[in-house]
């Protein structure tokens, strides 16, 4: 087996440290101000400033369709994301302040795309995933880049065999990083019904990747 | 645990974010083509309720202090007999028509 440079497992073994400013700003982790300007625009369109609502489009067109492209494939993903700015606009009297926006959209968004798979019963899955390379020499020592490369291939296939529902969970619990309590919320379930399902999604990833289950 | 495993592991709990990427205005096009077909988006009903019952507290607090709301209110809210108004099913029409007249004060100045 290829060897991993320290440098690189050294990083991503260590505990995680608060973000600075600009890492959130890159990894689109939720800031009290962008929270705060959405609540602004919900209210100011709520309010009757319709035109108002092309800033939320704005500030979150490029999260929803990335989301959208690993659930529902590249071709689906552009009109699934339309279809959710619509519907979050017609129902944005629904819409409650006490969660972040981002997450609510996401929340519409992975219906559409479940709903999508459903009704074409087929699993595109996978074809947002980055290109494999050609095979890598062996005698060739990994690069941090390429070892990173191989073990989230590795992982994205695994994700690729997960039912439609189960990979959106994985999706909006772990790279989305929306809360607990939030994804409760909006699927309408108890906060331990949830983790309960999160922790046998974890095992089955784990197992699916060979690894040991951590109890 | 192998290293490699601990990796994996760590890349479950953690996997890569997606890239930021900048906003495409034919998007933000697009999505307002279709959304200027559709009705405004009303508060909800718990929304309005809320706002009536805000109203409702108004009026009420308004007659305990010995405050009358002015004439207008009164033969929108009981027309037939405003001195009726004691009652408190009375109170609440008053108080939910204030209420949803705030609401609309509130958007036409917003």
């Amino acid at each position: 087996m290829h060897t991993i440079a320290p440098s690189w497992r050294d990083a991503l073994l260590a505990p995680p440290r608060p973000a600075t400013e600009p890492q959130r700003a890159m990894t689109g982790s939720i800031t009290s101000g962008t929270a705060e300007s959405d609540r602004a625009d919900v209210e100011r369109v709520l309010s009757g400033d319709r035109e108002h609502f092309a800033q939320l489009i704005d500030r979150h067109q490029g999260r929803i369709i990335s989301h959208l492209s690993r659930l529902a494939g590249r071709n689906a993903a552009e009109d699934l994301a339309q279809d959710t700015f619509v519907r979050a606009y017609q129902a944005l009297g629904r819409y409650d302040a006490t969660y972040p926006f981002r997450g609510w959209l996401l929340v519409i968004a992975t219906r559409l795309a479940v709903n999508h798979l459903a009704r074409r019963r087929e699993q595109p899955l996978g074809d947002g995933l980055p290109v494999p390379q050609a095979e890598a020499d062996p005698s060739r020592p990994l690069s941090e880049q390429d070892a990173l490369q191989a073990l989230t291939l590795r992982l994205e296939s695994a994700l690729a065999l997960l039912a439609p529902d189960a990979r959106a969970l994985y999706e909006m619990r772990f790279r989305q990083e929306m809360g607990i309590d939030e994804l409760a919320v909006h699927f309408g379930i108890s906060t331990n019904a949830l983790k309960v399902r999160i922790h046998r999604l974890r095992t089955q990833l784990a197992e699916r990747l060979g690894l040991a289950t951590q109890e | 645990m192998h290293d490699t495993d601990r990796l994996l592991q760590q890349l479950i709990d953690h996997p890569p974010h997606d890239p930021p990427s900048a906003s495409d205005p034919a998007f933000t096009a697009a999505v307002f083509g279709r959304i200027r077909a559709s009705p405004a988006p009303r508060r909800s009903t718990t929304q309005l309720l809320a706002w009536s019952l805000a109203g409702a507290a108004l009026v009420s607090a308004a007659l305990l202090l010995g405050l009358s709301p002015t004439d207008e209110i009164l033969s929108l809210a009981a027309p037939a007999d405003p001195t009726a108004l004691a009652t408190l099913a009375e109170i609440l029409v008053a108080g939910m028509v204030m209420g949803i007249g705030l609401l609309a004060a509130r958007r036409s100045l917003a």
